[in-house]
């Protein structure tokens, strides 16, 4: 049986044809998405994080239909197929804090309660200061565009010594699991909805998607908006006290150095000035980050206070 | 009725259905949903999580034991029987527009089907005198403090100089309203003295809202319940109370008739003694009346006096048919017709 067959069988739908193949289908309840998955406990992460953050209906993950059993998936031989609604365009960001906060604050909890269940699947980057050093002092020696670089190694290596510091104070705290492509391009609107395209990739344990997004946020809504979409996130889970650290943590961490070493393996020269364009551009928006950031707490520290 | 705009206010909501509404119309909590798909009906409510998770409980397991005259669920796309949009609480179902069976009263047919489900859910509790207590102590109590409210609002009312129209018409029925508040009482204790001599207690699973409006009749005119959000494990006494009271407004309505609708419901379910009782406390207490005092007290911006005092006159009116119904029920059933073969010589 194909795989529209499958679909149109199990999802009781009439009519099922490729929109994009292996990708998209066109059906009589609209476009949908479909997804084939190998391993089904990375599928079952995927199903509950989506229905934990879908119990609203302003901010919603692109949860897996539902067939006419009520499964959630197909299963296709060792495979397993889910469908998904699609939804194209792009939802706004600066001004709609509150709705991208709900998602946010929602993707945060549901990760922090599925931690235990789903923390032996999770993948995260190892960040390694000492490999970072040693490359780039031996880049430097060839190439004097490097010399920004260079010069961040202090202001890094105290950073993350600072880091170190903070996730030391809250060893025991659980960080919450998170969806490794996390982005603001993924969120389109359809009716009055924030319409949220998951991955189908592992997760990842710890804040950095959260960083990443925070970054393209102040990127392009400015510093007065991402601080807003920090108050919003915090209405459905708390970013004050240890979860909040280990955030800033997070923040402290240099991690544009290591995106930048990893990028300085190709060494064509203007393939090397433009990596350093790029880090520099980082390691400034990281600066305003982490100023908004602990801004925000002692604004919120300062509160608690009065 | 159509509503545009209600396509975009509604619209989170339908998305969960990937229903795409051609036309909205209103008709109070529900609207009726046209669309390519078919048309549905999307009910709004106030439920909270753990009310929503007893309503979906209580539907489901109608329909595990065997009780399908229930108007259906539509789970959303995602597997969820509600959406939860703002503070509001919606679920989908179909719409149903057929017209009763020629023969059969809406009202039998509803005391018939709450009897079925009476019937399925019927269990004899445990008995525990605490539970009885309590039960007993807490209706006694709230119901003397209502008799006090309104007592104190007869004095009010007598102390006017000059008195409106509702003041009144309430202040010419005062006495009869407490001798039945009395009579309910007196049968409460009957029921409670019964409960603590026999040492049984029964319960079904209750509507919780009967009325009119929450029966339906499919295309092929088979009858619907509704709307379980009000749905309780209790005395099965308590949906009967709710369904008399409401019954007693109808323009046929004579004591022979609830007598005959309490027949029906009694082919499924017949009424121990102590039950009786309570029914008739339950119908005795001039609730109704004393809600529309309430009404008239708190909101009186609301309605003229002239609704106020037809309000009440019916409540007044209604209250004396429960009266008789009351001594219907409480009256004993005559004796058993001789059998005419028994003073047959057999040969």
């Amino acid at each position: 049986m194909t795989i529209l067959q499958e679909i149109k069988k199990h999802y009781e739908l009439q009519t099922v044809t490729w929109k994009e193949k292996e990708t998209l289908v066109d059906t009589d309840c609209g476009v949908k998405r479909i997804r084939i998955w190998s391993d089904l406990h990375l599928l079952n992460w995927h199903v509950r994080w989506r229905d934990e953050v879908g119990k609203n209906s302003l901010a919603v993950a692109d949860r897996m239909i539902r067939t006419v059993d009520g499964a959630c998936w197909v299963d296709l031989e060792g495979r397993y197929l889910t469908l998904h609604d699609y939804v194209e365009g792009r939802h706004e960001r600066g001004g709609h804090e509150k709705r991208w906060g709900l998602l946010l604050g929602n993707m945060l909890q549901a990760g922090l309660d599925l931690q235990k269940e789903f923390g032996p699947i999770t993948h995260a980057d190892r960040y390694s200061f000492d490999a970072c050093l040693a490359a780039i002092h031996k880049l430097s020696k060839d190439y004097n565009e490097l010399v920004s670089v260079r010069n961040s190694l202090p202001e890094a290596n105290k950073r993350l010594n600072l880091a170190m510091e903070l996730k030391q104070a809250s060893s025991q705290v659980p960080l919450p699991l998170l969806d490794s492509d996390t982005h603001m391009s993924n969120g389109a609107q359809i009716f009055n909805i924030l319409f949220y395209r998951g991955s189908n990739g592992y997760p990842e344990e710890g804040y950095r998607p959260l960083r990443k997004f925070l970054t393209e946020w102040l990127k392009e809504c400015g510093p007065y908006s991402l601080r807003k979409l920090l108050t919003c996130i915090n209405e459905h889970f708390s970013l004050e006290r240890e979860q909040g650290y280990l955030l800033l943590a997070e923040i402290l961490t240099p991690w544009e150095l290591q995106d930048c070493v990893d990028q300085l393996k190709n060494t064509e020269l203007s393939h090397i000035v433009a990596c350093v364009e790029s880090f520099e551009q980082d390691w400034d928006f990281n600066r305003i980050l982490l100023h908004c950031f602990t801004d925000w707490m002692d604004d919120k520290r300062k509160r608690v206070a009065l | 009725m159509s509503h545009s705009n209600e396509t975009v206010n509604y619209g989170p909501v339908l998305f969960q259905y990937d229903l795409y509404p051609e036309k909205i119309e209103a008709f109070g909590k529900v609207k009726k949903v046209i669309s390519r798909r078919g048309t549905f009906a999307l009910k709004e409510t106030s439920l909270n999580e753990e009310e929503v998770n007893w309503f979906t409980h209580v539907v489901h397991r109608l329909s595990e034991i065997g009780y399908h005259q229930i108007v259906p669920l539509y789970p959303t796309k995602y597997g969820d029987y509600t959406v939860q949009h703002g503070n509001k609480t919606y679920y989908l179902m179909p719409w149903f527009a057929g017209s009763e069976r020629l023969g059969q009263t809406r009202e039998e047919v509803m005391i018939d089907e709450i009897g079925k489900i009476h019937y399925l859910t019927l269990k004899e509790q445990d008995f525990s005198p605490e539970v009885v207590d309590h039960s007993f102590h807490y209706l006694m109590q709230r119901w003397e403090t209502r008799q006090l409210e309104m007592e104190r609002f007869a004095e009010e009312s007598e102390r006017m100089p000059y008195m409106s129209p509702f003041e009144l018409t309430y202040l010419s029925h005062f006495h009869h309203m407490m001798k039945m508040a009395e009579e309910a009482k007196r049968r409460l204790k009957d029921w409670y003295d019964a409960c603590h001599a026999e040492k049984r207690y029964r319960s079904a699973l209750c509507h919780g809202k009967l009325s009119r409006n929450h029966l339906l009749f499919s295309h092929n005119g088979e009858p619907h319940l509704l709307n379980f959000e009000r749905a309780v494990l209790d005395t099965p006494v308590r949906d009967l109370a709710i369904f008399f009271r409401k019954a007693v407004h109808h323009s046929s309505w004579t004591r022979e008739e609830g007598g005959r609708l309490l027949s029906l419901y009694e082919r499924h379910i017949p009424l121990l003694d102590e039950e009786k009782s309570l029914l008739v406390s339950y119908m005795s207490y001039p609730e109704p009346i004393f809600n529309s005092v309430d009404l008239y007290r708190h909101k009186r911006e609301r309605y003229s006096q002239i609704e106020f005092v037809h309000r009440l006159e019916k409540r007044i009116s209604a209250m004396r048919h429960i009266r008789d119904f009351c001594d219907l029920i409480l009256t004993p059933p005559p004796p058993a017709p001789l059998d005419p073969n028994e003073n047959v010589d057999h040969i």
